[in-house]
């Protein structure tokens, strides 16, 4: 597995890829940090929550090629031949995607640093989010390897990726809507309002429980909940180990 | 027949056998799959419903969203069927941060869920269910309909209604200055427990602030009073002055102006009763002309004496940030018991002395003590303290006077505002050791006021505002340029060298 | 040792390979011979578990591919037919990550990495790219990555294809040299070139094995058919039914008929050389010059033809 995991992070940085990725977030974060600080009121929290919204770019652009890049180049053949497990496999490109995430984090711990220094106030709201940026990122880092591994090509893995998160991103707007249709049919049905707006929110609910940036939310505040954690890391493994077993297919898949 | 069907068996089983293996792995990979997916959704429903909340920590600061063990103690003292309703007259927000209610919304969350059922929490939007305002105040007492983002706490048929901004302490500088407001202390446990306890035991007594004296704001020396079941009002000093029957304690905070002739009298009379009184007076610019004469001849009846001049701190040891008019005073031993602290803050303070007459039957003794190098001065040219003394000596920054016979009555004179004013509370929070003595000194005066004393420490507000000093606009000048121009054209030079360094390879 | 046993695998309804079996002893080179789409990488594949076989058993120094497969993939070297090479690594750091993918003990890596390199002759180029070299080297990098981690056993699909000659031919040294110590499977579809370097041959002809042989009695058993071309002037039916007169000759194939005829000739290799002449005196008599008579190299499909039938007989 650390065979995996330090190919794919040196090969970032073989290439102009990782440079980039990085320079990019750089910029992005820097411009973050620097209006904060124009405004002489920098909440660290903030500023990683607004990164956040980088995901649903930077995540497919890491991911696509983990997978669909070897079947192109036959080196995928080495995974299977090799005496090293198919899961270990998954999950050092898991690592070293989360690596190459923790490098470009460092630019926040930077900032942090500056502030510290500059008498703001670097709080456990701060950390949380920065508990929260790691979390979130390894669950759409492992949705990123299973778009990558579904499919062949890197662009429609890139955008399976960008999809799902954008669907993460959407969930309670999703969840409002459906819940709405839910009760205008319920009221064609000539249900009554109670049972309506009853339905609506059970359905809003359900569908927003799956919203990992509501079920972190309140880490910026200092309040930490295992569950939103647990929540990340159970559907990470989930999809790390559904790309495993769709790896593992190939084998002996008779078509 | 049976010949041909057992063949063809044969032959489809055989294909099976072939198979065998393919289908196996399937099994055990779409089977492990769905396990795995069943496991995973069962660990989130575990974790969520029936552990969500054990495992949930505040690490807030001061635990902002978590009910400290004072309230939780009043909540379980609270006999079972006890009901408190607490209700947020609005519809809840999505999100509360960055509103007024960050701080409250997820307390009173904690307060329904530590309470047992004793207190719930919930939001109606006045507009949307209008039944709940005859629900809390049929008799339209309280003028609920005109609320707007207010609580309601409602217990036996009383109502408190608590607005979200008294649930902080304001930086007053900050709200003269930008007309906004900037919270530098958070009360909410202080205020909602303190509202439970009072609207189930009512008030036990009744203090007067003076009005008309151009006295110093005191909302948060309200707050600390209710929390000790006394109920404030305010008492404007007018011609036709008189002091209400109900009153155990009148309060002078920080006036910049004498009191009147008839106060003086009034305010005599009243002493003489066995009445309690403190007074705070300080040496600023606003009264700097001011000798508080009709004051002082009140206060000399007492044995005390407030002097026309400011204590200069000449030790470093008692200087605060090395000012010699903001420092600290040692507690005076008759009073040293009454906290754990030993020394406590005083600003601008004027020297408090025994009047040249004693009386033999009241006890004078100071309370708040200088160091020995403190000298006396007034305020010179450009504001500058000038000495006008330069005896170095021990000045008294607050004295007590009571009847040698134990006869109800006390007299506690400040001549620093630092134990009444809104100006320092708001700076320090009412959970400040000035703040804790003087709680202590009401529970002293207030002997039934002891038997509420819930003091919930008031917890710090989130303050991301930079030092200015380090935060100037040439320091983010060099942010951007390190951080949006530098090191994306490093990173970016790094990729162009990387690429033809290994192109060549 | 690798024992292969009714080695079935299906794809959908295609059914590529139809029961292998086969041994590999230790310390020899068997040649994997078969047409293209024979399942030769098929059943390469299966061996080094990169597939899972329909049924059947591959046996590696005694472990299982499927049930064992650590053991059995850690003495196993696999070249496939495209080599698995990273264009964007150097060649040393491409053997350094198959060193640790491996598990090539960190203290021995360097040193590992030396005696491949100059094994396979790539010592010159260690510090380039892999995209940058030449189809030669990359094919040598392949092999050395199949050599990294020292396994007893080597499978190499295909080694010499696409390689010009000077390469072929240093491609081969290098596997006759590591067939001293390694049992190899080298898969071609060329004869000459199993021939040169195998001591056994599989042949392997759709899905099915044709024939498993030493090379000394493969060429025997092939010698036992020689095929004639002959060019010359003259009516072709006519030469054909005037050939086929001569004792010897089992058929004649009519390749052209027209004023140059043109065909192909059948013999037994017992009726030996004197046939040649047999049919030079005919052919002279006739007065029907000859212009080209040569032997012809048999082809893979005839090789098959004439083992199957052979088998049959």
């Amino acid at each position: 597995m650390f065979a995996i995991f330090k190919r794919e992070f040196l090969s970032y940085f073989r290439t102009p890829v990782g440079y980039v990725a990085l320079a990019i977030f750089t910029f992005i974060s820097g411009f973050n940090f620097y209006t904060l600080f124009s405004e002489g009121t920098v909440s660290i929290s903030d500023e990683i929550n607004s990164l956040r919204s980088l995901f649903i770019i930077i995540v497919p652009i890491i991911t696509m090629g983990s997978f669909a890049e070897d079947r192109k180049r036959g080196t995928e053949v080495l995974y299977y031949t090799s005496p090293i497990d198919l899961f270990s496999v998954v999950v050092g490109k898991f690592f070293s995607a989360m690596a190459l995430c923790f490098v470009m984090f460092i630019n926040v711990f930077i900032h942090m640093i500056v502030v510290s220094a500059c008498g703001g106030r670097v709080g456990i709201g701060a950390w949380g989010s920065v508990l929260v940026f790691f979390f979130m990122a390894a669950l759409f880092i492992s949705i990123g390897i299973f778009a990558s591994v579904i499919s062949d090509n890197q662009i429609i893995s890139a955008i399976v990726a960008f999809l799902i998160i954008l669907l993460n991103n959407l969930f309670s707007v999703i969840g409002e809507y459906i819940g709405f249709s839910v009760s205008t049919i319920m009221s064609y049905m000539g249900i009554n309002a109670t049972a309506r707006s009853n339905a609506k929110t059970a359905v809003a609910n359900a569908i927003s429980w799956f919203d990992p940036f509501e079920k972190t939310y309140e880490f910026r505040n200092g309040i930490f909940s295992a569950s939103a954690l647990i929540y990340c890391v159970s559907f990470a493994i989930f999809f790390l180990y559904l790309s495993f077993r769709i790896l593992e297919k190939k084998r002996w898949s008779q078509k | 027949m049976s010949n041909k069907m057992n063949s063809l068996s044969n032959k489809h089983s055989g294909k099976k056998t072939v198979n065998e293996r393919a289908k196996q792995y399937k099994l055990y990979a779409v089977g492990s799959v769905v396990i795995l997916g069943v496991i995973v959704l069962l660990v989130n429903i575990l974790f969520d419903n029936l552990l969500g909340k054990a495992l949930t920590f505040d690490f807030t600061l001061d635990k902002s969203s978590s009910i400290s063990a004072e309230s939780q103690k009043f909540i379980d003292s609270l006999p079972e069927g006890t009901r408190f309703r607490i209700v947020g007259l609005f519809e809840r927000p999505e999100s509360v941060v960055n509103t007024k209610y960050q701080y409250i919304a997820p307390l009173l969350d904690d307060y329904a869920k530590k309470s047992k059922g004793k207190i719930t929490v919930e939001y109606q939007d006045l507009q949307a269910h209008p039944g709940i305002i005859s629900e809390l105040d049929p008799a339209g007492a309280y003028g609920l309909s005109n609320l707007k983002g207010q609580y309601a706490v409602y217990y036996n048929g009383k109502l408190d209604i608590i607005d979200p901004i008294n649930c902080y302490t304001i930086d007053t500088d900050y709200l003269e200055q930008y007309n906004a407001y900037l919270a530098t202390g958070n009360n909410t446990e202080y205020t909602f427990t303190n509202s439970m306890i009072t609207l189930m035991k009512g008030y036990t007594s009744k203090a007067y602030v003076l009005t008309g004296l151009k006295e110093d704001g005191c909302e948060q020396l309200k707050r600390m009073l209710a929390s000790l079941g006394v109920e404030t009002a305010e008492l404007a000093v007018v011609s036709d002055f008189k002091i209400p029957d109900d009153c155990s304690l009148i309060i002078l905070n920080g006036p910049d102006t004498d009191i009147t002739e008839t106060a003086y009298l009034e305010l005599k009379n009243y002493i003489a009763r066995g009445g309690n009184v403190i007074v705070s007076v300080e040496y600023s610019s606003e009264n700097v002309n001011e000798p508080f004469t009709n004051l002082n001849r009140l206060l000399n009846d007492m044995n005390i004496n407030i002097e026309h001049c400011m204590i200069s701190e000449n030790d470093p040891n008692y200087q605060l940030n090395g000012h010699i008019n903001n420092s600290l005073a040692d507690i005076g031993p008759v009073f040293a018991g009454l906290i754990s602290e030993k020394r406590l803050n005083i600003t601008l303070s004027r020297p408090i002395t025994y009047s040249v007459n004693q009386r033999a039957d009241v006890i004078t003794s100071p309370v708040l003590l200088s160091s020995a190098s403190a000298t006396k001065s007034v305020a010179g040219e450009n504001n500058e303290a000038k000495q006008i003394d330069s005896n170095p000596a021990v000045l008294n920054a607050a004295m007590h006077s009571c009847y040698a016979n134990g006869d109800k009555g006390q007299l506690f004179v400040f001549g620093t505002v630092n134990f009444t004013s809104d100006a320092y509370f708001s700076e320090y929070t009412i959970t400040d050791k000035n703040a804790d003595f003087i709680r202590a000194c009401v529970r002293n005066m207030l002997p039934a006021s002891d038997a509420y004393n819930v003091n919930i420490p008031v917890k710090k507000i989130e303050n991301y505002r930079l030092n200015d000093n380090e935060a100037t606009a040439s320091a983010a000048t060099a942010i951007m340029v390190v951080f949006m121009i530098v090191l994306p054209i490093a990173l970016s030079s790094m990729a162009v060298i990387v690429y033809n360094k290994r192109k060549n390879l | 040792m690798i024992e292969i046993k009714n080695l079935v695998k299906h794809y959908g309804d295609k059914k590529a390979l139809k029961g292998i079996s086969f041994t590999v002893k230790d310390n020899e080179v068997l040649g994997f011979l078969g047409p293209n789409g024979a399942g030769k990488s098929t059943t390469m594949n299966i061996i080094t578990g990169y597939l899972s076989s329909t049924s059947g058993t591959v046996k590696i120094n005694g472990h299982d591919i499927l049930e064992q497969p650590d053991l059995a993939k850690k003495d196993i070297g696999y070249l496939p037919e495209q080599p698995p090479l990273y264009l964007d690594m150097t060649v040393n750091e491409y053997l350094t990550f198959m060193c640790e993918l491996k598990g090539v003990p960190k203290k021995e890596r360097k040193e590992h990495i030396a005696t491949i390199t100059s094994l396979v002759g790539i010592d010159a180029v260690t510090g380039r790219l892999i995209g940058n070299l030449s189809k030669g080297y990359k094919q040598r990098v392949g092999i050395a990555q199949a050599l990294v981690g020292d396994p007893p056993i080597l499978i190499l699909d295909e080694p010499t294809v696409g390689l010009d000659p000077n390469q072929i031919i240093g491609i081969r040294k290098l596997i006759k040299d590591l067939s001293k110590n390694h049992s190899i499977i080298v898969s071609s579809h060329i004869l000459s070139e199993i021939q040169e370097i195998a001591d056994r041959v599989v042949i392997i002809h759709h899905g099915k094995i044709a024939a498993v042989d030493t090379v000394k009695d493969l060429s025997q058993r092939l010698s036992n058919v020689t095929n004639l071309l002959m060019s010359f002037k003259g009516p072709a039916k006519d030469v054909a039914a005037r050939l086929k007169m001569i004792p010897g000759i089992t058929d004649v194939n009519i390749r052209n008929s027209g004023s140059f005829g043109e065909v192909e000739i059948t013999t037994s290799k017992q009726a030996g050389d004197e046939i040649r002449t047999a049919i030079f005196f005919m052919m002279a008599k006739a007065g029907w010059p000859i212009l080209e008579f040569r032997s012809l190299d048999p082809t893979l499909e005839e090789i098959f033809l004439s083992i199957t039938t052979g088998k049959g007989e």
